[in-house]
């Protein structure tokens, strides 16, 4: 590398660190690295497994690696967005970014600093994966019997293959996907999450099927599963395999833990396969590209602000030309406070509970199009749906449509730094949370109405009551979440993450499926869980 | 004193302030032992950064809890370990804070509409102020943007309209006219006089000028402590004979500074001109001025050496 580029490359390093830095001493940051320890732990206890053709893989390092590494990339590509995303967002919130703007920095060099930043969350996510893998090493899952490899060194190879191999590269390309979206300032809010989701909704299950095919894809699925297919093939030959299952339910873990049982000791990787996974490092070379082009065009537009009206043109300019000490006597007459009426407060109660409900209900429901569109189509579709499944899928789609609203609804005030306004409120404070609580509740009950009233028309009130529960559930657990994290977008992926695992089959997290007084005892533990937060924080953070 | 004034009396709002104090984790006393009585009127607070003016605008705005004394509104005291106290602040104040944001796709009119439910006004009452407010700021022609686009200044002026929806009797503002321009800072003076006749401000600024222009008591913090209450004047009049003005060789500034509490410097053809406070006269050629606020700001909160040798 030339001493001239190293020059250029050498202020990324510090923008990345100041970033990462500002971004992982936040609380999300830590609650993010705890939901990827539960994650791990999920694969750790068993519950969470990777059966080919029915079958898992002795318990032993490659294995372990294999498992871990799949499932880390599979939820990283679906939520792995909305957790690194915001850095841009942040830096055009507070401004940092006229001021970066004005050094000789320019846009490639931020967008890699970023990019730079982004990755290094990402890598301490996957170091919590890696770790708990290691950890699993030695404290086996009950039932599962250690399985040791030839030698120290071909076990550690086999773990931490799968991590280097498939996983970095898929980081480095969905920081780069990030930065495209965060880039385009009409892509950073709820839009933007809802393609995001689509599309790596898409990618993942192209990429599902392009591994049937043995086609490249950036999961690595393609790379693991023929190869352990291979492996299950020389041992049970008669065996019809399908295809590549990951997670089940509690019921199932344990049914597979009484199924067959392969021996697969891990990739003998060649440079053919090393080299394809690797080549995912371009197309996110790309993306940076492009996303540097979007914030060099975002920069030059500027910010648009409306022209300043004058208070009075003639009095502002004497006032410019007045001395300081005599600007008392140019002010405008008629900026006089007896101009002001009086108003009337509401006496404390229900009235005043009302109005701010109704307040933060209108905020809620301030939202774009295509949403509204999305929400009255899942109401509709409810309403006609009659199969008992089909309508479980929809309750379901219906919360992770409302959970794309209420997430940012959560960390609102601390987001915009308007927690001081509202905690100065005389309905601010518990009042103030507990009308957001019951607007969300609302929301949540409205979206699933159609569905309700299929349900009530066919008597099915179990499930009724568990939508209720669910609704109660949800904007507890994303209000609770954005109070602590002080933004959305650890809401935003802890409640997809829930309700897509919970439609993959865990049914602890399915709320539908796991009763009503579970799921309304779970909503009281996440309100009780935002109302441990010591108060002057939840004062000074969103009141 | 007759039953019609004594009632008179009653309406006026008053906070009295005994004992203050606010500890923070590790042992740090931001705010100790503050007493005061404020009545209607402007109270300014002067003090250094750290000095604990923000701790106590905080606590008086009910984000923080006093560790330790009592709040007294209109002579009904609360302790300050219940939740009581705050809510009884709560219901009578208007607070801008230093920092502070805005939703940003919302505009001035939603905004402030959903401040005034947070405060408790009707619906009518919120419509009807929100107006007057919006025309008294001037932010007509920008009311139906989204607040994400306002300048400063504009933002600003929002902040100002919230504090004062509900008509507060206690205002607390924490550096107000940050970002406003020279037009409307006379403006927002003015606004200031007209509302002190019946409600208690408290102000906290660093530009001395606007106290100096508005606030009739001043309160100057130091530490975490009242170190003196008094009007700008007397503050002022009490460092009579201790302001000199010194014009002196470009070259010779920075030694003087090491020795002498420069209030100010102006640079003149003949050299630069100190403006230093001290009891006595630093050189035979330095000439009496008139104190100001800022000198006794600026004496008041002066080094502890300095404090020790002019003593």
């Amino acid at each position: 590398m030339s001493g001239g580029l190293l020059r250029w490359l050498a202020p990324v390093w510090p923008a990345a660190l100041a970033d990462l830095r500002e971004r992982s001493r936040g609380r999300g940051f830590v609650l993010a690295l705890l939901l990827c320890g539960a994650l791990a732990g999920l694969v750790l206890r068993g519950d969470m497994m990777l059966a080919v053709g029915g079958y898992r893989g002795a318990h032993n390092a490659a294995w372990v690696g294999a498992q871990m590494a799949l499932v880390f990339n599979t939820m990283m590509s679906l939520f792995g967005y909305f957790l690194i995303k915001g850095g841009v967002q942040r830096d055009a919130r507070s401004g940092l970014d006229q001021i970066l703007g004005s050094t000789g920095l320019g846009a490639l060099r931020y967008i890699l600093g970023k990019w730079l930043s982004h990755l290094m969350l990402l890598l301490s996510l996957l170091g919590v994966m890696l770790a708990m893998a290691v950890l699993q090493q030695f404290l086996p899952p009950a039932g599962l019997a250690q399985v040791a490899m030839a030698g120290p060194w071909q076990a550690a190879t086999a773990l931490l293959g799968p991590f280097l191999v498939l996983s970095l590269p898929l980081l480095m390309l969905l920081a780069a996907l990030a930065l495209v979206f965060e880039s385009l300032p009409w892509m950073r809010g709820a839009l933007g999450n809802g393609v995001v989701l689509l599309l790596l909704g898409v990618l993942m299950s192209q990429a599902v099927l392009r591994s049937e095919r043995g086609a490249a894809e950036p999961l690595g699925i393609s790379v693991l599963v023929p190869d352990m297919r291979a492996a299950l093939l020389s041992q049970v030959p008669q065996e019809k395999l399908p295809g590549y299952t990951l997670g089940s339910g509690f019921t199932s873990a344990s049914q597979l833990r009484q199924q067959g049982v392969f021996q697969w000791n891990g990739m003998a990787w060649t440079a053919r396969q090393v080299l394809t996974q690797w080549a995912f490092v371009l197309p996110a070379a790309g993306l940076l590209g492009l996303a540097a082009c979007f914030h060099a065009a975002y920069v030059a537009r500027g910010r648009r602000m409306p022209a300043a009206e004058p208070l009075a043109r003639k009095q502002r300019g004497a006032a410019a030309a007045a001395p300081l000490t005599e600007l008392a006597e140019v002010a405008p007459e008629q900026l006089g406070a007896g101009r002001l009426r009086h108003v009337l407060r509401l006496r404390p109660g229900l009235g005043r509970f009302g109005l701010l409900l109704w307040a933060e209900l209108r905020l809620l429901l301030r939202q774009p199009r295509w949403w509204q569109a999305g929400a009255l189509a899942l109401m509709v579709a409810g309403a006609l749906l009659t199969s008992v499944r089909a309508q479980h899928d929809l309750l379901l789609a219906s919360l992770a449509w409302a959970a794309l609203m209420l997430a940012p609804a959560g960390g609102r005030a601390p987001a915009h730094d308007a927690g001081a306004l509202l905690g100065s409120s005389a309905c601010g404070g518990r009042s103030q949370r507990l009308a957001l609580l019951a607007a969300g509740v609302l929301l949540c009950l409205v979206l699933c109405g159609g569905a309700g009233l299929a349900m009530l028309a066919g008597g099915r009130w179990e499930l009724l009551l568990a939508t209720a529960a669910a609704c109660l559930f949800l904007p507890a657990l994303l209000i609770s979440l954005g109070a602590w994290s002080g933004g959305p977008h650890l809401g935003e992926s802890v409640a997809m993450l829930w309700l897509l695992l919970g439609w993959q089959g865990l049914t602890p997290l399915d709320p539908l499926l796991s009763g009503a007084p579970v799921y309304a005892g779970l909503a009281l533990l996440a309100w009780a869980a935002g109302e441990l937060m010591p108060r002057h924080r939840l004062e000074q953070g969103w009141a | 004193m007759s039953a019609t004034s004594q009632a008179s009396q009653q309406r006026l709002p008053s906070l009295e302030l005994k004992g203050l104090g606010k500890q923070y984790a590790g042992g740090f006393w931001g705010l100790r032992e503050f007493s005061a009585l404020l009545q209607p009127g402007i109270t300014g607070i002067l003090g250094p950064n750290g000095a604990g003016k923000s701790t106590l605008l905080r606590m008086l705005a009910t984000l923080s809890t006093p560790s330790a004394g009592e709040i007294c509104w209109k002579g009904e005291c609360v302790p300050t370990n219940g939740l009581r106290w705050g809510q009884v602040l709560r219901e009578r104040l208007g607070y801008l804070p230093q920092d502070f944001g805005v939703y940003p796709q919302l505009n001035a009119i939603e905004f402030l509409g959903y401040l005034a439910a947070a405060k408790g006004l009707s619906p009518r009452s919120a419509r009807a102020r929100i107006d007057d407010l919006i025309a008294l700021l001037n932010l007509q022609h920008c009311a139906k943007q989204a607040l994400g686009g306002y300048s400063g200044g504009m933002r600003q002026r929002v902040g100002i309209a919230q504090a004062l929806l509900n008509d507060p009797e206690l205002l607390i503002l924490d550096e107000p006219t940050i970002g406003l321009d020279l037009a409307e800072r006379a403006a927002f003076r003015h606004l200031l006089a007209e509302l002190a006749q019946d409600r208690i401000i408290l102000l906290s600024t660093h530009i001395v000028s606007d106290l100096e222009a508005t606030a009739e008591d001043i309160l100057m913090m130091a530490g975490g402590r009242l170190i003196s209450r008094d009007s700008a004047e007397s503050l002022a009049f009490a460092l009579q004979g201790q302001v000199w003005l010194w014009t002196v060789p470009f070259k010779e500034v920075d030694a003087l500074r090491q020795r002498w509490l420069v209030a100010g410097m102006l640079k003149r053809p003949q050299g630069m001109q100190l403006r230093v406070l001290s009891p006595v006269a630093p050189h035979i050629d330095a000439r009496a001025a008139e104190p100001n606020l800022e000198d006794a700001y600026l004496w008041a909160t002066r080094p502890r050496a300095s404090q020790a040798e002019a003593a």
